[in-house]
């Protein structure tokens, strides 16, 4: 009787070893894989050629990053919708009540969802962005100086119902 | 037998090691980035009490001074401490607390003493007003350092660390040290709610500038349905029978207006514009279209902006100003008087460089600022003030403009262009006085002007 047990162990014994290598290889294949070919979530997804910055042109970079704004909090909305995204940043930058560069708005602590989980690195960056990016920075205000915009379905503070709402385009509700 | 039971447990030890490594590695990454995230926040809190004492220190120099150099000195030295410190501020993790008080009161008091500053530096002394105003900001700068100091106490005595704020999430508690922390902010901003008195001055944060409103009449209210006609009649759709307005909405922006989508066929790219409810003027339109390859040149497309203008009812434009931006450009327009360039009166316009459509349209700059001018005679000469312009200057044109100061004044000014060390520049010397009111940098690019 002792002649079948082992032989039934080591059936058991046989899948587990597979098991427990196939385990190990790939957790290690996963930790090399990522290591070495991950995704680095910094990276830019695409970087446009046209947006190379030209030589004392400092508004390229505001460009730059207005534009990955747009993307990763405007994405789907009507182009007005766009260009009012960033005009807010344009009027917060102007605004004596927020930091006074773009760079300094967009990263102020908590200030935006995308810059807290990332999406504002990773979404991708269409022509139609930065033409909203930039027609913000030449002017346009289709949300006539408000400096805060929400989307009423998701919103999750009840401080900012406390604005005074100047218009809404598509998801997003413009207030001062 | 036994091989395969050691194998197992190598594997299994390998696994166990192996997983034990990798854990106690992120575990590390995770507190480095932790540590290197609060060093910042510290910084920009320390610092932030040291800009505070600065400003204290310089405010109360700039009141027992009596010397013009050192005033100078002194106000412009807060005017750099007070933006430091709104930097710092803007860089604490604070989103629960509403900082925005605060913001406000320094950029404000930077402003101030550097309108202050510049006063001096004409040789006009402060008056009783400004020199109360300056008290004023000392007693609140101190207050607010005070309060900062108490912080400071109960932060060097719990340990608080700043980083705990940064990783709140919605409804989650905060510890007591960073509640009585949060209230502390909460205390400061609220305490400026009513010691803040409504500042109007020369600088570009004085409180006047958020209020202000269109300078002329701008004509009777028109309804909905003749801003819809208005709108196709901007766009050149009057007759055409393709089109359909999508969604007409009010906004109550400083210009109120009714909000007109217009789509030209089904699968059009919908073009966006406002109408506004006094006198049914256009005041943006923005068009979803991106231009393709570029066929017009430079000129053809400022011609067809031009043109376009006209047909508009703006006439007397001017170009100022041309920017290529992938396959369209945009264009600045300022109105002409008599000869003399009205700057403030400007009018936006944004060609497609494929067909030479207008793709955006902004008003808003010339219906806030136009209205009747009563301009002075120059009292100088264009030879005049030619001489006022720095020395080295290559004198390209001179001409006489009307420009905004970032405030809602105006100067009456000679624009003189020309060349220092290979950069082009624009020099205002005021008409009247020979002051040199402001000074632009022009940048000439392929792609077109911008000023600095």
């Amino acid at each position: 009787m002792d002649q079948r047990k082992p032989y039934k162990m080591k059936g058991a014994h046989r899948w587990r070893l597979c098991l427990t290598a196939l385990l190990v290889l790939t957790v290690t294949a996963g930790g090399i894989y990522r290591h070495y070919f991950g995704k680095n979530p910094f990276a830019p997804p695409n970087i446009d050629t046209a947006m190379a910055p030209g030589v004392g042109e400092p508004i390229h970079d505001d460009v730059w990053l207005l534009s990955r704004m747009v993307a990763s909090e405007a994405r789907g909305e009507p182009y007005q919708g766009q260009v009012a995204v960033a005009a807010v940043i344009v009027n917060r930058v102007r605004s004596s009540k927020f930091p006074g560069t773009v760079a300094g708005v967009l990263f102020e602590p908590a200030a935006f969802e995308p810059v807290l989980n990332g999406t504002f690195w990773s979404a991708p960056v269409s022509d139609e962005h930065i033409r909203a990016a930039e027609q913000a920075l030449n002017g346009w205000d289709p949300s006539y100086g408000s400096l805060f915009f929400w989307n009423p379905a998701t919103a999750s503070s009840p401080w900012i119902w406390t604005r005074r709402i100047i218009t809404s385009i598509g998801e997003h509700v413009f207030g001062l | 037998m036994a091989g395969r039971k050691a194998t197992a447990l190598a594997l299994a030890l390998l696994l166990f090691i192996g997983g034990g490594w990798w854990i106690w590695r992120s575990q590390n990454r995770m507190r480095a980035a932790e540590y290197a995230l609060e060093a910042n926040y510290q910084r920009a809190f320390f610092d932030m009490m040291e800009n505070m004492e600065n400003l204290d220190n310089l405010l109360g120099k700039s009141l027992a001074s009596n010397s013009r150099g050192q005033r100078i000195m002194t106000l412009t030295g807060i005017w750099h401490e007070a933006e430091r410190a709104r930097g710092n501020l803007g860089n604490l993790p604070l989103g629960m607390v509403n900082m925005m008080r605060s913001q406000q009161y320094l950029a404000q008091l930077g402003d101030y003493c550097q309108v202050l500053a510049k006063m001096q530096a004409r040789d006009l002394d402060m008056d009783e007003e400004e020199w109360q105003q300056l008290c004023r900001f000392h007693q609140q700068t101190r207050d607010i350092q005070e309060g900062l100091r108490e912080m400071m106490t109960g932060i060097k005595e719990e340990g608080f660390e700043w980083r705990s704020f940064a990783a709140l999430r919605g409804d989650q508690r905060l510890t007591p040290a960073g509640q009585s922390l949060a209230d502390g902010f909460g205390r400061i901003d609220e305490g400026l709610r009513d010691r803040v008195p409504t500042l109007t001055y020369d600088g570009p944060f004085s409180d006047h500038l958020e209020e202000r409103e269109p300078m002329v009449a701008l004509g009777e209210k028109v309804t909905e349905g003749q801003a819809r006609e208005k709108a196709l009649d901007f766009l050149g759709l009057r007759d055409g029978t393709g089109y359909r307005i999508e969604k007409t909405a009010k906004t109550r922006g400083r210009i109120p207006a009714y909000s007109i989508v217009v789509q030209e066929e089904k699968d059009a790219p919908p073009i966006a514009l406002d109408i506004s409810q006094q006198g049914g003027h256009v005041l943006w339109m923005l068009s979803s279209r991106i231009p393709q390859e570029a066929s017009l040149s430079q000129a053809q497309a400022v011609a067809r902006g031009k043109a376009f203008l006209e047909k508009q009812g703006y006439k007397n434009m001017v170009t100022t100003a041309s920017i290529v931006e992938g396959n369209q450009l945009a264009v600045s327009f300022a109105h002409r008087e008599k000869g003399v360039i009205i700057y403030p009166d400007l009018v936006k316009v944004t060609v497609a460089l494929d067909d030479g459509a207008i793709v955006a349209f902004d008003a808003m700059g010339y219906l806030m600022c136009h209205h009747r001018r009563e301009l002075p005679a120059p009292k100088l000469k264009p030879e005049e003030a030619e001489k006022m312009v720095c020395r080295q200057l290559e004198i390209q044109q001179t001409r006489l403009a009307v420009i905004p100061l970032g405030t809602l004044e105006e100067r009456f000014c000679y624009e003189v262009r020309g060349k220092v060390n290979g950069d082009t520049y624009l020099v205002y010397i005021n008409a009247v006085t020979g002051e040199e009111e402001e000074l632009l940098q022009l940048l000439e690019t392929e792609a077109g002007t911008r000023t600095l």
